[in-house]
């Protein structure tokens, strides 16, 4: 953890000056005797361009690992301390999910959505209540969006992610439409009273790859705002999170870039965003993906074709719930333009496009959040 | 004999707080524009190394030639590295201060610290 550079300057010279209160012997008049009550209306004059309500500051703190990618936490608070004590509470909480979340490993002590996918066909597992919570989310998403975001599409994905590994070649596409039987979301039987999960085939498997990070987060995030933490961001591999806008008189919301989708594009965004309390998600196919003869197949896999889709080479949305803007941000990165901008309208989300050629495409006021600052 | 409040000589304070309060906004708007933005590298959260932008370089961790960097342009990359997925890899460049590209299998970290900064976060 660290703090971050910039504004050291800022609290140096006012604790300088009104913690010493002496007169600096070469400037005579200035601070000499009464003149206690124009140092101090100095410290109030020095106090304003810091920028920061109340004297806070910005913090920020990595980790790496939970959900195979890097999670950064940002905030603004009164000393180390403080922020330190938010972040431990962040992020054992987003491990914890993690560990209930993840699907490859299994861990002591736990059954979590990897035990569920090795046993929930012979009987219902008994899972912790974040993850019947999660998996009725994820039903609330396949509805929502037609079933182009499904979490029972694992069969399907896991041999995508086998060849997409090995990197030689495309997966028989037999073998994709017979895993595409066993991807049907109304056979995951979720017991909320139970917290149990069964499936009621053999050979299914869930994969919340779009929706478990960036509700992680977000319930991570809500326990460390019950700790006190307010102004804050979070970056959970690229799902974002924003909390209360930042400590800073000079500004009202959070700054947040959008990856441009074009490699060559090298340091360049393709947008940049203004926003608080309230989240994005971006998908895109530039970050995971293997190529074969030339062509490149990346992670996101239509339900329809069994193939990466390949309509645009990004989606970002906006939307007050971390869940659902990644979902529909996954839906939207699949779906025809027509469908997805109804989709986002339907939904309050704001959305954006990017397609193969770099043109941008905007629904349901995306642009609003272009001006903030 | 009573204390005065104030004396002859703060009025010279009182005329320079005008030009204190512009300098010290000037110089805070500069934010951390002062040191030119640097590639740190940390393994398991430990600094490795740290490399300047502003020079094209291709270089290896030091004692670990499975594991390549290259500065082009402002930006860096990992271009290539022993983990699986190579994830670190397909992420490309990151120049842009704030910006952190990441080979999660050998927990290391590559992150653009100092330079003005844009935006808060990158989503992607």
């Amino acid at each position: 953890m660290k703090r971050d550079g910039a504004k050291v300057f800022n609290v140096s010279p006012i604790a300088a000056i009104g913690a010493g209160g002496g007169p600096a012997k070469s400037r005579p008049a200035l601070f000499r005797g009464g003149g206690r009550v124009a140092a101090l209306a100095l410290c109030a004059v020095l106090a304003v361009p810091s920028g920061c309500g109340g004297g806070m500051e910005r913090y920020s703190a990595e980790r790496i690992g939970p959900f195979d990618t890097i999670t950064q936490l940002i905030a603004y608070a009164d000393n180390q301390r403080e922020f330190d004590a938010w972040a431990e509470v962040f992020f054992a909480r987003y491990e914890e999910l993690h560990r209930y979340y993840d699907i490859f490993n299994e861990y002591e002590g736990v059954s979590n959505l990897c035990t569920v996918n090795k046993r929930a066909a012979d009987a219902p597992v008994a899972v912790p209540r974040e993850v019947t919570e999660l998996l009725l989310l994820a039903k609330q998403g396949c509805e929502m969006t037609g079933g182009a975001f499904n979490a029972a599409l694992g069969p399907v994905t896991a041999i995508w992610r086998e060849y997409r590994e090995q990197g030689a070649a495309l997966p028989p596409g037999e073998a994709l439409r017979l895993a595409a039987e066993y991807a049907d979301m109304d056979d995951v039987v979720i017991d909320e009273a139970a917290s149990t999960v069964y499936f009621r085939k053999r050979g299914m498997s869930l994969d919340v790859g779009a929706i478990a990070k960036s509700h992680a987060a977000s319930l991570a995030a809500a326990e460390a705002a019950d700790a006190g933490m307010a102004s804050a961001l979070i970056n959970a591999g690229g799902n974002i999170i924003a909390l209360a806008p930042p400590a800073e008189r000079s500004r009202r919301d959070w700054a947040v870039g959008i990856q441009n989708p074009d490699p060559a594009a090298g340091n360049a965004l393709i947008d940049t965003i203004y926003i608080s309390r309230n989240t994005v998600s971006v998908s895109g196919g530039y970050q995971r993906y293997y190529t074969v003869n030339g062509e490149s197949y990346h992670h996101i896999i239509d339900p329809d074709t069994l193939m990466p889709a390949s309509r645009f080479a990004q989606a970002a949305v906006a939307h007050e719930e971390a869940w659902k803007a990644d979902v529909l941000s996954t839906a939207l990165f699949i779906l025809p333009f027509e469908a997805g901008a109804a989709l986002a309208e339907q939904h309050g989300a704001k959305a954006f496009w990017v397609d193969a050629r770099g043109k941008t495409f905007d629904a349901n006021g995306f642009d609003a959040l272009r001006s903030g600052k | 004999m009573r204390r005065k409040l104030y004396n002859k000589g703060d009025i010279w304070l009182l005329a320079l707080l005008p030009a204190a309060l512009a300098a010290l906004l000037l110089l805070s708007r500069r934010g951390e524009g002062a040191e030119p933005p640097r590639a740190v590298i940390t393994e398991g959260g430990g600094e490795v190394m740290s490399v300047a932008l502003d020079k094209d370089i291709t270089f290896t961790l030091p004692g670990d030639g499975a594991v390549a960097f290259e500065v082009r342009g402002g930006a860096i990359a990992f271009v290539s590295s022993d983990c699986p997925d190579k994830t670190c890899v397909k992420t490309g460049f990151v120049g842009r201060p704030g910006q952190m590209s990441v080979c999660v299998p050998r927990r290391l970290l590559l992150a653009v610290r100092g330079g003005e900064r844009d935006e808060d976060t990158v989503a992607y």
